[in-house]
């Protein structure tokens, strides 16, 4: 399987961006030339330059530290929200898919209406609802996000719950909670896998747009969304101070979603046409 | 036909009222005081009680239930905390500016979309193909803000073709086309790149086909064979889809109208976000779960024109 992936060379780049991408947030303390939170309030807006390598924001901060710090924040709320979702819809997803019935039509009901709201709507409402703040917004992220793991985990349940060996396990007398922890749940990773990649790539876009209104996490520290928010008065005279965080964001959308859609390739054997 | 026009419209009923339930509970799913939050922790505790009668949330729930369901049934959307004014005057006043710009970004969608997916599945891995499914994934990615601020960038800034804040309403037909152009070419743009996608994976499917396979041994025209059996077999989940990701393009425009400054529901619902004003709120919930129901409608309707199967039923 690995083989078939190395094969797609746009699934190996999104995994080689999103490796880099990770990589230089995590390293982000060590790699920034500069403290991305100190004013020099006498080299602001300065353009690309030696001494700053993307450019300086309207409080002189250095816009590259700025996008290196951001990064981790971004992919912190992205990620951690993603997390959140599989813990919260998986279980549901499975739960309903096992017990059939009207707590599965219910159940998906929900999920339906719930789906058929804009993603970034929702975003806004729940974190208007549930305050200020990046655990309220990893919250938020994470509530418009889980429908989708409750139905893809409902539908491979469904599907293997008609596979033999689960069968066969009830036989033995294996109860309710065994079943679906130790024989459902490990035939979904796959497909988890696939959802989750693109869904890390959404968080992250839904972060990027949320910061931007200006509901983000933070004030001071960075985001890209925020970098952005904050350098578009300046759109006419230092232009940098917005293309390169969105630059940064695309990208990591971009990894994340390459990454994604070549695992999902490598899954769907018929695809292999 | 007509049968399945009149269900589908009757189904137009349960659905609204599943979403406007569903936009009721999600506003009251405030951790704590909503009153207590709007008005913030040195307010009094007499002008909170003031606040929570006007919200009714001195009521029980179900009473506050039915008075919700009341109110739509005849068209009010309440009032806002903030301003005090109807909410359904604001929003009449700026509904027209979200659909123009929605619906221009639906249609350049589809429009550029279908055939540069069609293309792209034909000339299958082609140089072509390569970069259309490069650009389509990055038109996935960028978030709309993005998108619009570097067209922004681009034409306004640099070019000054467009002005970079341009006035929108009560001007001429020719203003607004005019600005109109650049927030529909950033929503349109996303929506290319994901129907173009969609489009290129569904003709490869239906390319498969052994009825594609009987067409081009009887010897028609590669033409005639992709008009009449794979464009038409590949409408359906096209239209499926692209109205699917419609509702996704209501979220995107709230960025595009905020970048370019353009009245609309999404300032309003920022507006709404920043003030906390809970009324304002759910009230523009609901004005979006009418238009989803709304897309959704017209998706299921327009399967009546594409397959003909449900035309006979």
């Amino acid at each position: 399987m690995w083989r078939a992936f190395t094969r797609d060379r746009a699934a190996v780049g999104g995994l080689i961006l999103t490796v880099l991408i990770v990589a230089s947030a995590i390293g982000a303390p060590v790699l920034a030339p500069a403290d991305p939170l100190e004013h020099h309030l006498g080299q602001r807006l300065e353009r690309p330059s030696r001494a700053y390598f993307l450019g300086s924001d309207g409080y002189g901060r250095d816009v590259l530290s700025r996008i290196l710090w951001g990064g981790r924040a971004s992919l912190l709320v992205g990620i951690s929200s993603v997390v959140l979702a599989i813990m919260i819809g998986v279980p549901m997803g499975v739960l309903a898919g096992y017990a059939r019935g009207r707590t599965d039509a219910w159940l998906m009901r929900v999920v339906d209406v719930f789906m058929s709201f804009p993603t970034l709507i929702m975003g806004l409402v729940f974190v208007t609802v549930l305050g200020p703040g990046e655990r309220n917004l990893i919250m938020a992220i994470a509530l418009v996000l889980s429908p989708q793991f409750a139905r893809l985990a409902r539908g491979s349940t469904l599907a293997i719950c008609g596979w033999e060996f689960v069968e066969a396990a009830r036989a033995i007398g294996a109860n309710d909670v065994r079943i679906m922890a130790r024989h459902i749940l490990p035939n979904i990773l796959g497909e988890l896998m696939v959802i989750a990649s693109l869904l890390v790539a959404t968080a992250i876009r839904i972060e990027a747009n949320l910061s931007f209104i200006g509901m983000g996490g933070s004030a001071e520290a960075p985001t890209w969304g925020n970098m952005a928010r904050e350098g578009i008065q300046f759109l006419g005279t230092a232009p940098w101070l917005t293309v390169y965080p969105g630059l940064a964001i695309l990208f990591a959308v971009l990894a994340f979603n390459l990454m994604g859609d070549g695992l999902r390739d490598v899954m769907d054997p018929r695809l292999h046409a | 036909m007509k049968r399945y026009i009149l269900y589908r419209l009757l189904l137009v009923i349960p659905s609204l009222w599943a979403v406007f339930t569903f936009a009721f509970v999600l506003v009251r799913i405030v951790p704590g005081d909503p009153a207590l939050a709007m008005l913030g922790d040195h307010a009094s505790q007499e002008a909170v009680q003031e606040l929570r009668i006007r919200m009714g949330l001195d009521r029980p729930l179900w009473q506050q239930y039915g008075a919700f369901l009341a109110e739509l049934a005849r068209g009010d959307l309440g009032r806002s905390l903030v301003t005090k004014r109807p909410i359904i005057t604001d929003v009449a006043q700026v509904l027209p500016y979200t659909v123009e710009l929605t619906f221009t970004g639906i249609l350049l969608g589809v429009v550029l979309g279908v055939p540069l997916g069609v293309l792209s599945a034909v000339k299958r891995n082609s140089a072509f193909d390569h970069m259309a499914r490069i650009v389509s994934l990055a038109g996935l990615s960028v978030p709309a803000f993005y998108l619009a601020i570097l067209l922004l960038l681009v034409f306004s800034v640099s070019l000054g073709w467009f002005p970079v804040i341009g006035p929108v309403s009560d001007t001429g037909l020719k203003v607004r086309l005019h600005n109109l152009v650049l927030p529909g070419l950033s929503l349109g743009l996303m929506m290319t790149a994901y129907v173009m996608r969609m489009t290129r994976s569904t003709v490869l499917q239906v390319l498969t086909h052994d009825y594609v396979r009987s067409a081009r041994a009887k010897g028609l025209a590669e033409m005639r064979v992709l008009r009449r059996h794979v464009l038409t077999n590949s409408l359906i989940p096209i239209v499926t889809l692209v109205g699917l990701h419609a509702n996704y393009l209501v979220g995107g425009s709230v960025m595009t109208e905020i970048v370019f400054n353009r009245p609309g529901l999404g300032k309003l619902i920022v507006g709404a976000m920043f003030q906390r004003d809970y009324a304002v709120l759910q009230s523009l919930l609901v004005v979006y779960a009418v238009v989803v129901v709304f897309i959704n409608l017209l998706t299921d309707l327009s399967y009546g024109i594409v397959d003909p199967r449900v035309r006979y039923e």
